[in-house]
């Protein structure tokens, strides 16, 4: 880059911890980039430790969520000049040469210019000087369209942002490994067997169909392998009581040393979202517990996931375990097991498809084998949409003649101009025809 | 706590006598009327005139004033905006948000974020209203 100013690039998260979390991949692959001097975050103070996490940023700076509130709640001149002075602090004279919103909202959509030197030059969502919303890339304008409904849209969240961003969708985006975090958890952990993590919920005690006590201390004997537990927000006393009937341990780690003890333990079982997102970023096996029988395609937290649901019923602990040892600790499982798509189980591994775009592919479910190829057509459609490619025939053939609900495929069809070049391919098959 | 700064100044207030007379607004910055004929003749400007005017105060008066008192407001606010510009880097670096300010001034009470955005719009010859810098900020807030 000789003879060129390298980027100040600026990534703008301003959302719950799930959500900087999702933005691993994307400051992982630009803090990678040649023509980029510094990957600055900035994020509310409340997730500083979580923007800490991310890998390939150097710098984070927190706008202060609270201070604001409270001041825009006694006066609101005084949270804009809270506002302002915090913005000019993280600029300090050098304007962002390219500034990253990942946050869809119009707090982020108005900031994000004034932290670019060229006002237009936003990548992610943003809202220009005429007061509308400009989608710096057609995935965005796919994310405002499709992508929060939950029936039509066909990708992740975390790969729409991605590749609105110029970002492989198969970016690992790990966190970076922490040399202190990792010998503190070696010496926290001894030199036993590492602990599988157990983070759980109390809304999922309402849909199992057995105690987190249960399977904690059954898991832990099945396995030879002793059971940590993680609290997740807000679940404190939920762990405190299981830790008080089975005498497991309870990780009371910083965040950043959170990370490195889920690494070094390498098996997650959660029922929560965000931790299920955390420990992905780590890089682990999880087994996903949900309530649903159906998986929404843009909560897919990562890939190596086991997402397991009952089909209106709940789940067996036996079940539960079963799933558990095969995945978390490589234990054969019975083939009948797996197959059995009468026993009221959805199973479905999350994972990169050949597309490079998570996907969550039935383990054992009642849903046709149709349904997992049609969306992956969908996906292809799309993102050839995105670079301004035409649909390929054998797409739009299994989209339109095989899509598992011709309402849906109506649906998609109809909206958008990816639906127009579907409708020229078709007239162009039956005129061939 | 709200600076100082941050609260409203309602207005330049015009008075035969400075400081005595009841009709003045609580607040209000007075100017005599033998000070404001010194000002409009080439006489220094008091800051903290300077400071009013800039934060969005307007010159007012009695409603029963004078012709003289009248016409002397009148030279005064026209006069105002240029007087007050070697004031405007001092008052601007205390203030911050200048529009913002002035905006505030003139509405009575203490107007919403989304009233005050409105008011610091940037106007446009193609009539559509651009969002200025103190614009987007405001809108920023309405979404906390």
């Amino acid at each position: 880059m000789e003879g060129r100013r390298r980027k100040r690039v600026a990534v703008l998260s301003l959302g719950t911890e799930t959500d900087v979390w999702n933005a691993a991949r994307i400051t992982a692959a630009w803090g990678a980039r040649r023509d980029v001097e510094s990957v600055e975050v900035i994020g509310w103070d409340l997730t500083h430790d979580a923007c800490s996490l991310l890998p390939g940023a150097s710098v984070v700076h927190d706008l202060p969520l609270a201070g604001l509130r409270t001041r825009a709640g006694r006066h609101p001149l005084a949270a804009a000049i809270a506002l302002r002075g915090a913005i000019d602090g993280i600029i300090e004279g050098r304007w962002f040469d390219t500034v990253l919103n990942l946050t869809y909202g119009g707090l982020a959509g108005h900031l994000a210019p004034l932290f670019a030197l060229d006002p237009h030059a936003v990548v992610g969502p943003f809202v220009d000087e005429t007061g509308q919303w400009r989608a710096s890339h057609p995935a965005f304008e796919y994310l405002a369209t499709w992508g929060l409904d939950p029936a039509l849209n066909v990708f992740s969240l975390q790969d729409v942002w991605s590749a609105g961003a110029h970002v492989r969708t198969d970016e690992g985006g790990h966190f970076t490994a922490d040399p202190v975090a990792d010998t503190l958890v070696e010496h926290g952990c001894g030199d036993g067997a590492p602990p599988i993590i157990v983070a759980p919920t109390t809304d999922a005690e309402h849909w199992l169909g057995f105690g987190w006590e249960g399977l904690v201390s059954t898991l832990g004997h099945a396995g030879g392998r002793p059971v940590m537990l993680v609290a997740p927000h807000g679940e404190d006393a939920l762990v405190e009581r299981i830790a008080d009937r089975t005498g497991a341990d309870v990780a009371r780690w910083p965040l950043r040393h959170r990370a490195a003890l889920i690494r070094r333990c390498g098996a997650v079982l959660t029922s929560d979202f965000s931790t299920s997102v955390f420990a992905a970023r780590a890089g682990v096996k999880q087994l996903l517990l949900r309530r649903e029988g159906t998986i929404p395609l843009a909560s897919l937290p990562g890939p190596h996931i086991l997402s397991m649901s009952g089909e209106a019923r709940p789940l067996h602990l036996d079940a539960v375990l079963t799933f558990a040892m095969w995945h978390l600790l490589q234990r054969q499982t019975p083939e009948p097991t797996l197959q059995n798509s009468g026993s009221g189980l959805a199973i479905h591994e999350i994972g990169y498809d050949n597309s490079g775009c998570l996907a969550a592919t039935p383990v054992a479910s009642r849903q046709p084998p149709t349904h997992a190829e049609t969306l992956r057509a969908w996906r292809r459609i799309w993102r050839d949409a995105w670079v301004n490619l035409p649909p390929r025939p054998a797409d739009v053939e299994q989209v339109l003649r095989h899509g598992s609900s011709n309402r849906l495929n109506r649906a998609r069809v109809d909206r958008g101009r990816v639906g127009e070049a579907l409708r020229a391919a078709a007239r162009a098959s039956e005129a061939a025809a | 706590m709200i600076p100082v700064w941050v609260q409203r100044v309602p207005a330049i207030w015009i008075a035969v006598i400075q400081g005595v007379d009841p009709r003045m607004p609580a607040g209000a910055v007075s100017i005599s009327v033998n000070e404001a004929h010194h000002v409009v003749g080439g006489g220094p400007l008091p800051l903290e005139v300077a400071r009013a005017w800039i934060q969005g105060a307007d010159v007012e008066l009695p409603s029963d004033a004078s012709p003289e008192l009248q016409a002397i407001a009148h030279r005064l606010r026209t006069m105002l905006p240029e007087l007050c510009r070697p004031f405007e880097p001092k008052v601007g670096a205390d203030f911050g948000l200048p529009r913002t300010g002035a905006a505030m001034a003139a509405c009575p009470g203490i107007p919403s974020l989304a009233q005050l955005s409105e008011a610091v719009m940037d106007t446009h010859p193609d009539g559509v209203p651009r969002l200025s810098y103190e614009a987007r900020l405001l809108r920023a807030l309405t979404g906390l």
